[in-house]
């Protein structure tokens, strides 16, 4: 195997290498450096010009060059003199022996002026596919990419949440979208996809529904007057509806109090008692509290009232003759371990966020009953999908009562976790990020950003500031608990992943003729 | 045009012929009633029998009802549902259909592209154009909706009617929400009239208080005649619709509840109660209420104090029921359970003779015996199997095999004495 660099110098967490003239080392190419009875795996997180000619002298050279004096300027010997200097740490050591190889934590040295080769795919063979394996991608050397699947323990990592943080463009949706496809039919993991851009079943283009067991496994809900074939319609019954579903709002005390008023003077129809203007004043609720009531009823539930004060729902998802069921259905689906899509690109964010909590809040309760009464074993994990997730656990809503922040807090003894996906980490509180044990991290631009991933991650990763920034769109690194160290790959194209996917089998038609 | 929807008559469907009888005797009454108003024909969607292949009676007088309404000049249209469909076809649909009693409106083929092609059937007198799908079991029938051909549905001009043997998930109340279901955009777009049927409980509820106007409506008239214990004492009657289509487009639907026969519901709870009392409570049950002419539906369910559910004599409380001339008379058990029942906890051993040495020691004691210890008591039940297992030989006669066994059982039990002397005096 070819040698493209050696080791000259640097310590423990900054290996310097020189590269060998011709080749190319990328940033974020692994790099084998062989020893007796084993290999170390190296990643490169820099790149810097070496030179053996003093920095003044290659300004003077430049210069006479650039402006084309009439001097005859060569460097002698230019591979000795002008070299690159690549930056590497190691990822891990794996030893081999006859019992096979054996991958550890990095705590020495490669030896000085040992060899560095490209990595082959033999060498990470190691990698076992993990058990109920969600695929994410392709291991990635810079660029390149090695044929080796990455997964990840699926009863694991949803339980323990997912940070997704990236910036516009980077791949999130086709993240997803891809993990998501590969994991549709296992049903120890139901996940309810919130989708604000409604972009995941394939309502227009590819999506979900096109996997040969959609129909089987796939659920999808939207408010949108009309369905593609399959869609159900995303309508909640306003007495579903309970005074601690608003809290993601802000209410004065004297608001709270009167909320709470109309729900136990009528737990079933306290909403339209509200819109409609039912007089509660026997109960202390004063009429201006109503009429403000009222108006945030509008505004976050879509519901109205018309000049003799009946109730108008058309403009809202929440029904009074529809939807019973709704919720129990999505927490039943998701309990069978079947994939929910809910389309959410046509709602304001405030019914969004109303609706979300509702189905979150339904998914706890009924998992923290089975974890009483021991049967909480016998039920598949279950993933909350979550887009703009700063929304919902971020720094500014944490100190309220929110099912998110208790999901991202205590998740993890139910078997409940969430796949937080954001832009802006740094809006999460840190005790929450550090417990988003598995990080894929897609490129950032923003220094902030990759602060606040770099400072939460399960790996060390404060080389890899300039790594992060230099993603493409589809390459990540994948930073978890549960893996020996921090993985880079590529994310697949989902059109891609369809092209490869099974064909749904044709079935006889009964009594055709 | 004027019609009518009937679904769920579940034909055939009581092990009690009279009660089957009763079923007939209402969808008779039903067709009476659709040829007074002057319907221009009938919509049956799905279940008109409890199975494909019915009890003789049952099939004869519905043969001679259907036939009655056929040589009015009425047509039928039917697809047929879970119970009375069958993979192979042979239903006795097919018989009728054979016998221009009724239409099957589900004619499927393939597509060019592969999907499933339905054709509609046009009723001649009115320009209606019929189709629909079949219902299967389980609800597995969702998938022939997921593979239709919509467009040429959609296009098709003409009053449509669309009949389907499945429950739509929009339309899920509380009581039904664990119902097998699929989503409403699954159905083709663009009919005006969807008769529904599996849905035993007329939906929607609005239709029960009035006549419903609506533009492509998707109705379920409810069961026909209640099919099962809980439908009988639910006290929810089925009916059947009539059906005209309005000049803007939409339809009128008027419900009609079909209510042959009264249902009285009782129900005791027979918790902390002797079987004793429980005896008591119910014979005065039967004797207070006025159930002549009805059929009583009776629900004992709690946990008695004493005595066990088998001892309730419910014969005495059937003859005492139908002496006071009820129609029929159905009780409901399952609930009821004693102090003295004993949980069964499954014996685990790795042969068989060890699990039959744990069931021993765990049930010693139950019979009391003075002059026996324990020890003695196992050793008496373990010696009473060995000999139970001996089986006859070939060419031993009945009678001398019988009166050796019960030798070797008054042998082990050491009573052979007693028995003689007892015979003797």
């Amino acid at each position: 195997m070819d040698i493209i660099g050696q080791v000259v110098s640097g310590g423990f967490a900054e290996i310097l290498i020189r590269q060998k003239h011709a080749q190319k080392i990328e940033l974020g190419e692994l790099l084998v450096a062989d020893y007796e009875g084993g290999y170390s795996i190296l990643q490169v997180y820099n790149l810097k010009y070496g030179s053996q000619i003093p920095q003044s002298t290659r300004e003077l050279m430049s210069g006479l060059q650039l402006e084309k004096v009439n001097v005859d300027m060569e460097t002698m010997e230019p591979q000795l003199r002008n070299y690159i200097l690549v930056y590497a740490k190691s990822l891990v050591n794996v030893g081999v022996s006859e019992k096979g190889k054996t991958p550890k934590i990095p705590k020495d040295l490669p030896e000085f002026f040992t060899g560095l080769r490209r990595i082959e795919i033999a060498d990470l063979d190691f990698l076992q596919e993990a058990e109920k394996p969600v695929y994410v991608g392709k291991i990635r050397s810079g660029s390149r990419v090695l044929d080796i699947d990455v997964t990840l323990p699926g009863d694991k990592i949803f339980s323990h949440h997912i940070l997704i943080p990236a910036t516009t463009g980077r791949g999130k949706s086709n993240l997803v979208k891809v993990f998501t496809f590969k994991n549709l039919s296992e049903t120890y993991c139901g996940m309810l996809l919130i989708d604000p851009h409604d972009e995941y079943y394939g309502v227009k283009g590819k999506g979900l529904s096109n996997h040969s067991e959609a129909s089987t496994y796939l659920k999808y809900y939207s408010p949108r007057a009309s369905l593609p074939p399959g869609g159900i319609s995303l309508a909640v019954h306003v007495k579903e509806l309970r005074p601690w579903h608003l809290n993601v709002f802000s209410w004065s005390d004297a608001q709270t109090d009167a909320l709470y008023s109309y729900y136990n003077a009528d737990r079933l129809k306290w909403v339209e008692n509200i819109v409609t203007g039912v007089d509660l004043t026997s109960k202390g609720v004063k009429l201006g509290t109503l009429e403000v009531l009222r108006r945030k009823f509008r505004n976050y539930l879509g519901l109205d009232w018309d000049e003799n004060n009946n109730l108008i729902t058309s403009r809202s998802i929440f029904k009074v003759d529809a939807g019973d069921s709704t919720i129990n259905d999505i927490t039943g689906f998701l309990e069978e371990g079947m994939k929910v899509i809910v389309d959410t690109s046509i709602l304001s964010e405030s019914t969004e966020l109303i609706l979300n909590t509702m189905i979150v809040q339904r998914i706890f309760d009924n998992y923290k009953g089975y974890k009483a009464d021991g049967k909480l074993e016998e039920k598949p994990v279950i993933a909350i999908i979550l887009e703009e997730a700063p929304r919902v656990i971020g720094q500014k809503v944490m100190g309220e009562d929110n099912i998110f922040g208790t999901i991202a807090r205590e998740g993890r003894k139910f078997k409940i976790g969430l796949v937080a996906i954001t832009q802006l980490p740094s809006e999460i509180p840190r005790e929450v990020l550090a417990n988003m044990n598995t990080k894929i991290i897609l490129g950032n631009e923003m220094g902030p950003e990759r602060r606040a991933i770099i400072d939460s991650a399960s790996q060390d990763l404060s080389t890899d500031d300039r790594t992060i920034a230099s993603l493409d769109t589809g390459e990540a690194i994948i930073s978890s608990n549960f893996t020996k160290f921090a993985v880079p790959i590529m994310i697949p194209l989902f059109d891609d992943i369809l092209k490869d996917a099974p064909k749904k089998l044709k079935k006889a038609i009964p009594g055709a003729k | 045009m004027k019609f009518a929807h009937l679904a769920d008559v579940h034909l055939g469907c009581w092990k009690d012929s009279s009660m089957n009888e009763l079923g007939t005797k209402t969808l008779e009454a039903v067709m009476r009633k659709v040829l007074e108003d002057q319907v221009d024909f009938i919509l049956i969607s799905g279940d008109l029998f409890d199975s494909s292949y019915p009890p003789i009676n049952v099939l004869k007088e519905t043969a001679r009802i259907l036939r009655h309404v056929r040589e009015k000049g009425i047509p039928i249209y039917i697809v047929a549902g879970s119970h009375d469909y069958s993979p192979t076809e042979k239903t006795i649909l097919k018989v009728f259909e054979e016998a221009d009693l009724l239409v099957d409106v589900y004619k499927a083929s393939d597509s060019e592209d592969g999907k499933i092609k339905l054709t509609f059937t046009v009723d001649e007198r009115t320009g209606a154009k019929i189709t629909g799908i079949l219902g299967r079991i389980r609800g597995t029938d969702v998938e022939l909706y997921r593979e239709l051909e919509r467009e040429s549905l959609k296009k098709e001009k003409g009053f449509k009617i669309f009949i389907l043997h499945n429950f739509i998930s929009e339309l899920k109340t509380k009581e039904t929400q664990n119902y097998d279901s699929f989503p409403k955009s699954l159905l083709p777009e663009g009919f005006n009239y969807y008769a529904g049927g599996h849905l035993h409980i007329p939906t929607p509820e609005s239709m029960r208080k009035g006549p419903l106007k609506s533009t492509s409506p998707i109705i379920y008239p409810g069961c026909l005649f209640p099919t099962d214990f809980g439908e009988l004492e639910s006290g929810i009657f089925g009916g059947y619709c009539i059906v005209e289509p309005t000049q803007n487009e939409g339809v009128l639907v008027q419900w009609r509840e079909v209510h042959l026969i009264d249902v009285l519901p009782l129900h005791l709870s027979a918790q902390g109660k002797p079987l004793k009392a429980v005896q008591e409570e119910l014979k005065g049950l039967l004797k207070t209420k006025d159930m002549k002419g009805k059929i009583v539906t009776l629900r004992v369910d709690g946990e008695m104090s004493s005595g066990s559910p088998a001892d309730i004599d419910f014969r005495e409380l059937t003859e005492l029921a139908f002496k006071r001339e009820v129609v029929n008379f159905f009780r409901n058990t399952q609930q009821l359970t004693s102090k003295e029942s004993v949980v069964i906890q499954p014996a685990i051993g790795f042969t068989r003779a060890e699990i039959e040495a744990k069931v021993i020691r765990e049930n010693l004691g139950q019979v009391k015996v003075t002059a026996w210890d324990k020890e003695t008591e196992e050793r008496v039940i373990k010696d009473l199997l060995e000999k139970c297992s001996q089986r006859r030989g070939g060419d031993q006669k009945v009678k001398d095999y019988d009166a050796e066994k019960l030798d070797l059982f008054l042998k082990v039990l050491g009573i052979k004495q007693i028995w003689e002397e007892y015979n003797e005096g």
